[in-house]
């Protein structure tokens, strides 16, 4: 496991965001992060990446054998970019308005691997044609304004993995991109992944790309881990209440049935979270001991946090 | 009910340039029946429904709402048009007024629902009685689209225009405001023009697609008919992009990746719009436009249908 992460917990004063989850991701391995909004997912993302100055970080953190918990700012910053890297869902919210994409790979290769300008420029330009943009050498001289949506993630792609890290961190990166774009960003990620045997964390709301993309899958709900298990064995039995909800709320799961299978209700608040299992409000096979008593999450390779997997029905 | 002819939208840009919007589209929506309209983003989806509510006047063609041409109303013979013609929006919390309580939006500016009204149509989307003196902000965002749902209904429309209606929304909740969609048009009769960029959705709330790529239909039949056996080389594409959720078919599947980005409406090619994308352009799409003919059910604008 190139990133190991284990019993994570993440607080702002006293709101927990993330409570206790627990993954590991290999060399050449995907592992798709998947929940609602608020459910923890992003959280757990930028944790990794020490981006929260003013969060309580518990748990373990530990990439490519090193403790990052704890670890100093400096030491922090010194590893972002160059052993793990991110991409966003808004590639023109990450990128410097004023400055050429050219320009922004070359300063974060040149920050990392100390080398001069027309070295950082070279390897600018190799990236973009790596990640698929035509004409490299033109359009690394151009401004992020100039691309469209779907070539400015490849500019972040190409920005991310500049440095050859380990582990890419992908947050909903196809999320504000049109469907055809989005395969075709897909089938890039996918390819650099083979070429360099990268490890990948997909977060992601759209259990289709998911299942189009993921060796393991680990569902969130209300900062915990419900159900977490290889992607073949999570979408062909799929454990928790909640990760079937999910599948049968997809429209076109079933076509020709009138109505949708929704799930009532909201997703919980994290300032006041439902005690016991999470998902209990919300369940619709819930049990008396669901409002009382945390699930623990049991099962392996296929874990599952819930009382109704216990008792075996 | 409603029936478009020939639609048509230009936008003045920089230097004196236009831009074609919406290039010639035509449809109809029957009473009571559900029209998606569907492409990526910059197609003139959302420009055509804007058009159809008039938010925007069309620089060509016609908009036919019960039997009466509504394209160059102005805004004032538009008045009573206006209730039986109504809109829903992505972002349910632009779309609301932050200062006014949820009685206030669902009333109506003209007051044209009595608190009893408001309660019922409360009740009708699923909210109770206590959210009517709340404000926008105390809603999650598939309570906010409740909200705007029940303020198109207070007017009693015929016909809703939905411009992605739960494309903001979590998965949980999308299904949610899908089955309310759903039952308020078997229950009201309500007719809706569907505007999505999800491909699934559109199957599953409508009768007929329109399947749209720069400015123009490509695409339109049945939903059944359309969506089992696309004619439409960009159509088959659009479906073969959208991942499903099931490990084994992605892994079986063929999947056509197209190259490039959609091209800018500034500068559209000639001949048929998506040729410098399509997989089995031939001289013919270069140069000459092709026109939505019938084949096998359906309507279809290319000049070498998929067999």
């Amino acid at each position: 496991m190139i990133l190991s992460v284990r019993d994570l917990s993440v607080s702002f004063g006293d709101v927990r965001i993330v409570d206790g989850v627990s993954f590991g991701v290999a060399r050449g391995r995907t592992l798709g992060v998947v929940g609602e909004s608020g459910s923890g997912k992003s959280v757990t993302a930028l944790s990794v990446l020490g981006l929260h100055r003013r969060a309580t970080v518990a748990g373990s953190i530990e990439l490519d054998g090193e403790e990052l918990v704890g670890a100093p700012a400096e030491r922090l910053r010194r590893l972002r970019g160059s052993a793990v890297s991110m991409i966003f869902q808004d590639p023109l919210s990450s990128l410097h308005p004023f400055f050429t994409v050219g320009e922004q790979i070359a300063e974060a290769y040149r920050l990392h691997r100390r080398t001069g300008r027309r070295v950082a420029r070279e390897r600018a330009v190799e990236m973009l044609a790596e990640v698929g943009i035509p004409e490299p050498r033109r359009r690394a001289g151009e401004h992020p304004h100039r691309f469209s949506g779907g070539m400015r993630q490849r500019v972040m792609i190409a920005m991310a993995l500049a440095c050859e890290p380990g582990v890419l961190i992908a947050d909903e990166p196809t999320t504000a991109l049109d469907v055809t774009v989005q395969a075709q960003i897909l089938d890039l990620i996918a390819r650099i992944q083979r070429d360099r045997g990268l490890a990948v964390v997909l977060i992601t709301h759209d259990l289709g790309v998911v299942a189009r993309m993921a060796d393991d899958v680990l569902v969130m709900y209300g900062g915990r881990t419900v159900e977490h298990a290889p992607a073949r064995e999570i979408f062909k039995r799929p454990l928790h209440p909640y990760t079937r909800a999910l599948l049968d709320s997809v429209p076109g799961a079933d076509p020709g049935r009138a109505r949708l299978r929704a799930i009532a209700g909201a997703p919980p608040s994290l300032l006041a979270p439902p005690p016991g299992c999470r998902f209990h409000p919300r369940c619709p096979a819930a049990l008396d001991v669901c409002a009382t008593t945390r699930p623990p999450l049991a099962g392996e390779p296929h874990r599952v946090a819930c009382h109704l997997e216990g008792a075996d029905h | 009910m409603l029936s478009v002819r020939d639609l048509r939208m230009t936008f003045p840009v920089r230097r004196g340039q236009r831009v074609r919007a919406v290039d010639g589209v035509s449809f109809d929506v029957p009473e009571g029946q559900a029209l998606g309209l569907v492409g990526e983003s910059g197609c003139g989806k959302s420009t055509t429904g804007r058009m159809i509510v008039r938010l925007l006047e069309p620089t060509g063609g016609t908009v036919t709402f019960d039997g009466q041409d509504i394209t160059h109303l102005g805004p004032r013979a538009l008045l009573p048009m206006r209730g039986r013609l109504q809109m829903i929006f992505q972002d349910p919390y632009a779309s609301l007024n932050p200062r006014h309580t949820v009685r206030q939006i669902v009333a109506g500016p003209r007051r044209t629902v009595d608190r009893d009204g408001v309660v019922e149509l409360l009740r009708l989307v699923g909210l109770d009685a206590e959210h009517a003196d709340r404000y926008p902000h105390e809603f999650s965002g598939g309570q906010a689209q409740r909200i705007g749902i029940a303020r198109a209904l207070a007017s009693r429309p015929r016909l809703v225009v939905c411009d992605e209606p739960v494309s903001a929304l979590d998965v949980s909740i999308q299904a949610q405001i899908v089955n309310l969609l759903a039952d308020l048009r078997a229950d009201l009769g309500l007719g809706y023009l569907f505007i999505a960029h999800d491909l699934s959705v559109v199957r599953h709330m409508c009768e007929t697609v329109a399947v749209m790529y720069l400015g123009r239909i490509v695409e339109t039949g049945s939903s059944a008919t359309v969506y089992a056996d696309p004619a439409h080389p960009y159509t088959r594409t659009l479906l073969s992009a959208v991942p499903v959720p099931d490990p084994e078919v992605e892994a079986a599947r063929e999947r056509i990746v197209l190259h490039g980005d959609p091209p800018s409406p500034l500068a559209p090619p000639p001949g048929c719009a998506f040729h410098p994308r399509c997989p089995k352009a031939r001289s013919l799409c270069r140069t000459e436009p092709p026109v939505l003919t019938t084949v096998r059910g359906r309507q279809v604008s290319c000049h070498f249908p998929e067999e």
